[in-house]
């Protein structure tokens, strides 16, 4: 037996939500029980009680999850939903978590890690999927943590958690256990490797600007003014054309229009996104991750063609990274500001990403930041990217 | 250009290399920043760095707090395991 993979998105009350999913991924399976359950819930259907529910579901599973700012399927995409996957057959799932991740990356990381075993005879080759609270600043942290612990033979991928755009608390959990400023690490167990694909579809708007003033994730000043101010100015043109005034936004649509230009950090060729995802009352900017004084960026857009070009690359690199061969299923972390970007032409680049695996079940959530570090990388903490996690049938 | 995480290779590292591997987390500016620095602090002159220099370079950032210090023993972690040695 190889691999089988069940997806289900079900929307109303928690309990409901969860109880639909549960019976959606065992007609999915057939007979196969599941090694490994992600659950992804909008703020509707508070992930505590979706995880005890799917836990109660799947007694033998690995049971994990994360809150959303928007979730979909290969049939649909929603809002206020929750989307399931499920995976069978060669496969064996290990889950931990730890909290304090803002205080304490470190500590949390090597919590989450430290019930989960090295190696599982007969499966020889591994996978990590990581979930973790973003607005904890401590992503791309985590993330390099993590791989250290790991060792360079374990690929990541994974997502971090949202909230609906409130941009208040967001959520992960394993089993019955849900909590925010923590990190959750999954490691899975497989007889051949998945496929982990990555891309993102933004380019610069500005000039390079530096980052004068940081400390930790906040942004203070850029190039000696306060960083929103730069920001304003620079995004200022590209948002009239889309009849938005930055100076006129309200603390409740800061979050949205700061998710559709981000910043770009200048490593190689490329451009490295980094989401701000907040502002501060003196005019700085929060993000994802750290962002270190005197860092060199430049504040990006993206038009919905290069959204959805970008989600089909990043699903062919998945399947490019599994030799060409036919895919089971996959778990798909897609940035929230890409929804922004696309609106009703999300489940386009959803589409793409399916078809581009060869219209296989996929099922994922909108993100505040994506995971994915492969062999050889040095960096796995992407924000603006889909993120690409197959398994091979 | 030499490829430091080549593994077996004893070919001396510029801080180039270095700084290229710090990018993608810190980004070219702040990591060619980090790496001048601890060089200077090492007093370890311009040019090539053999791979006991590169890992001292690396564990002089690894102080630093927060994603510096993070990448710079994340760095050090995977070229330890390249080159199959430590300071």
């Amino acid at each position: 037996m190889s691999l089988l993979v069940a997806t289900a998105l079900a929307d109303g009350s928690a309990e409901d939500a969860a109880n639909t999913l549960a019976a959606d991924l065992r007609k999915g399976l057939g007979d196969a029980s599941p090694a490994l359950v992600c659950v992804f819930a909008s703020t509707k259907q508070p992930l505590e009680q979706v995880l005890s529910i799917t836990s109660a579901a799947f007694p033998q599973a690995c049971v994990v999850g994360a809150s959303t700012a928007g979730e979909f399927t290969e049939v649909r995409d929603a809002k206020g939903a929750v989307t399931a996957f499920a995976v069978a057959g060669d496969v064996v799932a290990h889950a931990g978590i730890g909290t304090g991740l803002a205080a304490n990356p470190e500590a949390a990381v090597s919590t989450a890690l430290s019930s989960l075993p090295a190696t599982e005879s007969g499966f020889p080759s591994v996978t990590a999927i990581m979930l973790l609270d973003p607005l904890t600043g401590s992503g791309e942290e985590a993330v390099l943590i993590a791989a250290t612990m790991l060792g360079d033979g374990v690929p990541l991928a994974g997502g971090a958690a949202g909230d609906d755009l409130a941009m208040k608390t967001t959520h992960v959990g394993v089993g019955t256990r849900v909590a925010a400023d923590a990190v959750v690490l999954v490691k899975l167990f497989t007889k051949v490797p998945l496929g982990v694909g990555v891309c993102h579809g933004h380019r610069p708007l500005s000039e390079p600007l530096t980052v004068t003033k940081a400390s930790g994730s906040v942004v203070h000043e850029i190039n000696g003014r306060p960083a929103w101010e730069v920001w304003a100015e620079h995004t200022k043109s590209a948002a009239r054309k889309r009849g938005v005034d930055p100076a006129g936004l309200v603390d409740a649509d800061i979050g949205g229009f700061l998710l559709r230009y981000e910043a770009g950090l200048a490593a190689g060729k490329d451009l490295k996104i980094r989401a701000p995802l907040g502002r501060g009352a003196d005019g700085s900017l929060s993000f994802a991750c750290g962002i270190p004084q005197g860092a060199e960026i430049r504040i990006t857009e993206s038009e919905p063609e290069e959204q959805i070009d970008s989600a089909r690359a990043a699903a062919e690199r998945a399947r490019a990274s599994l030799g060409g061969g036919k895919v089971a299923g996959a778990l798909v972390f897609d940035c929230i500001c890409r929804n922004l970007i696309l609106g009703d032409r999300f489940h386009a680049a959803v589409n793409q990403v399916s078809q581009a695996l060869g219209d296989v079940p996929l099922a994922g959530f909108e993100t505040y930041g994506e995971i994915a570090l492969a062999a050889g990388d040095m960096s796995g903490f992407h924000n603006t990217t889909t993120v690409v996690l197959a398994f091979p049938e | 250009m030499n490829d430091p995480s080549d593994p077996g290779s004893d070919a001396p590292v510029t801080r180039a290399e270095l700084v290229e591997l710090l990018a993608p987390a810190l980004g070219e500016t702040k990591a060619t920043d980090v790496v001048r620095q601890a060089a200077l602090d090492l007093r370890i002159p311009n040019g090539q760095l053999t791979h006991q220099q590169a890992l001292s370079v690396l564990d002089k950032v690894a102080y630093a707090p927060g994603l510096v210090g993070i990448s710079a023993r994340f760095v050090k972690s995977r070229l330890i395991l390249k080159w199959g040695h430590c300071t």
